[in-house]
C-alpha cells in the first residue's frame, strides 16, 4: 500500500467548482454545529466557554444565522448546479443509488466478516459516499426548514402553535447530533483516519486524485476511464 | 485570661443593673408627661404629632427596663431644650456593643441598602430602622405581635408602598400564607431585609436577571413548595428554554419569571386575573412578541421533552434518543469492522 501523498500519475477528480462548494459547505456547517452545540451544551463547561467566546446567546445568534445564511447560499447552489449544468448534472446521475450499491455493501460485510468475498468494483461514487451524499441532503433540508421557522418563529407563529415551536427547537437540536456523528465519526474516519488516505485524502484540496488510487477505490469508473481513453491504464 | 474575662463581663453586669434600675427610676419621671394620651405638638408642617408613649407598650417591648434617655440621649433637661432628633440605634446596635443588645453590624448592611441610601441623602419619608421595627413598641420578629413578624411585614412595608400592598394582597402568595401555607413568600423573601436595592440595581435580589434565581429558591425546592402539591421542575424547564439560557448569559430582552406570571399580584395559572390564564397567554406573551396570537396558548409552556405529558414532542426525542444510539453503534461496528479486515489483511500478506 503506497501512501496517498506519494508522487504517480493523477486524473481530476473534482472541479475547482465542486471543491469551492465543498469546503463553503464544510465551513458554514461547522461553525454551526460549534455555534449550536453551545445552545445544547450551555449548562456544561465546553458550552459555556464556547457561549463567552462567541460573545454571549446575542453573538451566538447572530454567527449562526450568518452560517445558515451561507449553508443555504451553497445548498441553493447545489441544486441549480445539479439541475442546469451538465457537469453537475452527470456527477448527480453518478450519485444516484442503484441495486448494486447493496450488492456492494452486502459484499463488503461479508468480506469484514471474514467470509469469502469479492472486493466490489465500486464506481465513481461508492455506497458510503452515495449515503453520506444523501444524509446530509436529507439533513440539511430538515435543519434549513426547522431552523428558518425558529428563526422566524414571531412570523411562523401566526399560523404556528406553540407545541411546533417546541418539536422543531427539539428536532433542530437532537438531530444536529446525529449530524455532528454521521460527519466526525464517519466521514472524517473515511477521509482522515482510514490506513490508506491517512493523514488526509487531499483531493478536497487539489481535486485530483492518483491513479493508482482510483483503481484501488473506484475499479469500475478506472476501467470506464481507460476504455474511453480518457486516462492510460497502461498495456 | 480568665480573670480579665470575668471582670469583664462582671463590670457589663453591674453597669447593665445600674442602667436598668436608672431607667426604671427615669421612666416614672418621664411618664409624668409623656404618658397622658392627649400630650402632643404641633409641627411646623401642620401635623399634630402626638407625643403619648403607652408604658404598656414599652414594657412589653425588648427594650423594657431601658431609660428614656438610653435613646433619646439628646434630652437632657426638662422642659427639653432645642431639636429634639430622632432616636439613632446604631449607638447600641453594633458588633461588640457592651450593653447587652444583640451583636450585629447590619446596619452596615442597611446603609447601603435602597432605604439607607435615600435616608443618608436627606430624603426624610425613607425608611430608618425604628420605622419597620417599630419605636415604643419594637419586639423580637419572632414574636406574633411584631411588626417585623412574617404575618405583619406586607402590612409594615404596605404603609408606604400602599399601591404594591394592594396588588400582593391579592396574590397566590399572600392566600397562601393566609392559608396556612408559611413558607409562602411575603416582601422580604424576595426583596431581602436590610440588603433591599432597587430592582433597577444588578445587586438586587429583584434585577431582571436575577429573579429566576431569587424565586428557584423556593420554586425548586422541594423541601419548601413539594410539601404543597407544587411541581419544582419548572425552573429547570425555564433553565433550558431560550429565555432561561438567553438570561443567563447575557440576555437583555428576554422574559424571566416575573415577565409572565406578574410581579407582586402573582395568581395561579386557572385564575382568570392570572397573566398566565390560558386566555390571557396571547396578551401576556404580547409585552414582547409583537402580534402573539392564540398559537402562544396552544401547547404546554415549562415543556419537558423527555416527560410522556409533552405529547409528540417526547415522541421526536425519543426517536432522535435511539437513532443517536443506533447511529453510534452502527458507525463504530462498520469502521471496526473495517479495521478489522484492514489488519487481517496485512497480516496475511506477510
Amino acid at each position: 500500500m503506497t501512501p496517498s501523498y506519494a508522487s504517480g500519475p493523477t486524473v481530476l477528480r473534482f472541479t475547482l467548482n465542486e471543491r469551492l462548494q465543498h469546503v463553503l459547505l464544510m465551513a458554514s456547517t461547522l461553525v454551526l454545529l460549534i455555534t449550536g452545540f453551545s445552545l445544547l451544551f450551555h449548562d456544561v463547561w465546553i458550552g459555556r466557554w464556547l457561549l463567552w467566546l462567541e460573545g454571549g446567546v446575542q453573538g451566538r445568534g447572530l454567527i449562526h444565522r450568518w452560517a445558515a445564511a451561507v449553508l443555504m447560499g451553497v445548498c441553493g447552489y447545489h441544486l441549480l448546479y445539479i439541475l442546469f449544468t451538465e457537469r453537475g448534472h452527470a456527477q448527480f446521475m453518478h450519485l444516484r443509488p442503484r441495486r448494486q450499491d447493496a450488492r456492494d455493501f452486502w459484499q463488503v460485510v461479508r468480506l469484514n466478516l471474514g467470509r469469502p468475498a469479492e472486493r466490489p468494483a465500486f464506481d465513481r461514487f461508492d455506497y458510503r459516499q452515495k449515503f453520506q451524499y444523501y444524509a446530509f441532503f436529507v439533513a440539511s433540508v430538515s435543519m434549513v426548514l426547522s431552523g428558518l421557522l425558529l428563526w422566524f418563529a414571531t412570523e411562523a407563529m401566526a399560523v404556528m402553535p406553540k407545541w411546533a415551536f417546541d418539536l422543531l427547537a427539539v428536532l433542530h437540536g437532537r438531530e444536529s447530533v446525529v449530524i455532528f456523528l454521521l460527519l466526525f465519526v464517519w466521514h472524517l474516519y473515511d477521509v482522515h483516519l482510514r490506513p490508506e488516505v491517512f493523514p488526509m485524502d487531499w483531493s478536497w484540496i487539489t481535486g485530483r486524485i492518483r491513479l493508482a488510487d482510483l483503481k484501488e477505490r473506484h475499479r469500475a469508473e478506472y476501467d470506464r476511464m481507460g476504455k474511453a481513453g480518457v486516462i492510460d491504464v497502461g498495456e | 485570661m480568665w480573670g480579665s474575662k470575668g471582670l469583664g463581663a462582671g463590670l457589663a453586669g453591674a453597669i447593665l443593673i445600674l442602667l436598668m434600675a436608672g431607667g426604671a427610676e427615669a421612666l416614672t419621671k418621664c411618664l409624668i408627661c409623656h404618658g397622658k394620651p392627649a400630650l402632643s405638638k404641633r409641627l411646623p408642617s401642620g401635623r399634630v404629632l402626638s407625643l403619648f408613649v403607652d408604658e404598656k407598650q414599652l414594657k412589653e417591648s425588648v427594650h423594657a427596663g431601658r431609660a428614656c434617655t438610653d435613646c433619646h440621649s439628646d434630652i437632657t433637661a426638662i422642659p427639653h431644650k432645642g431639636e429634639i432628633k430622632r432616636v439613632s440605634c446604631i449607638r447600641c446596635h453594633f458588633k461588640g456593643n457592651p450593653v447587652g443588645a444583640p451583636q450585629t453590624d447590619i446596619y452596615v448592611e442597611y446603609a447601603k441598602s435602597v432605604h439607607g441610601v435615600a435616608a443618608a441623602s436627606g430624603n426624610t419619608k425613607a425608611p430608618v430602622c425604628q420605622d419597620c421595627h417599630g419605636e415604643h413598641t419594637v419586639r423580637s420578629p419572632k414574636e406574633a405581635a411584631s411588626q417585623m413578624n412574617k404575618a405583619h411585614i406586607p402590612e409594615t412595608c404596605g404603609r408606604c408602598h400602599l399601591a404594591v400592598f394592594g396588588d400582593y394582597r391579592e396574590s397566590v402568595h399572600w392566600k397562601a400564607f393566609l392559608g396556612g401555607k408559611k413558607d409562602s413568600a411575603v416582601c422580604t423573601d424576595c426583596h431581602g431585609e436590610h440588603t433591599i436595592r432597587s430592582h433597577v440595581s444588578p445587586e438586587s435580589s429583584t434585577y431582571f436577571s436575577r429573579v429566576p434565581e431569587t424565586c428557584s429558591r423556593c420554586h425548586a425546592s422541594v423541601a419548601v413548595v413539594g410539601k404543597y402539591g407544587i411541581k419544582t421542575e419548572q425552573v429547570a424547564t425555564y433553565g433550558r428554554s431560550f429565555h432561561g439560557i438567553a438570561i443567563k448569559y447575557g440576555g437583555k430582552t428576554v422574559a424571566n419569571c416575573a415577565s409572565c406570571h406578574g410581579v407582586h399580584d402573582i395568581r395561579p395559572s386557572d385564575d382568570p386575573k392570572s397573566a398566565v390564564y390560558v386566555e390571557n397567554i396571547p396578551k401576556t406573551c404580547g409585552k414582547c412578541h409583537t402580534g402573539a396570537n392564540v398559537n402562544y396558548a396552544k401547547g404546554k409552556i415549562h415543556v419537558d421533552p423527555t416527560k410522556r405529558e409533552a405529547g409528540s414532542i417526547y415522541w421526536v426525542s425519543l426517536f432522535f434518543k435511539w437513532l443517536t444510539i443506533s447511529v453510534m453503534v452502527g458507525l463504530t461496528a462498520h469502521i471496526g469492522l473495517d479495521l478489522f479486515r484492514r489488519a487481517r489483511r496485512r497480516r496475511t500478506a506477510q
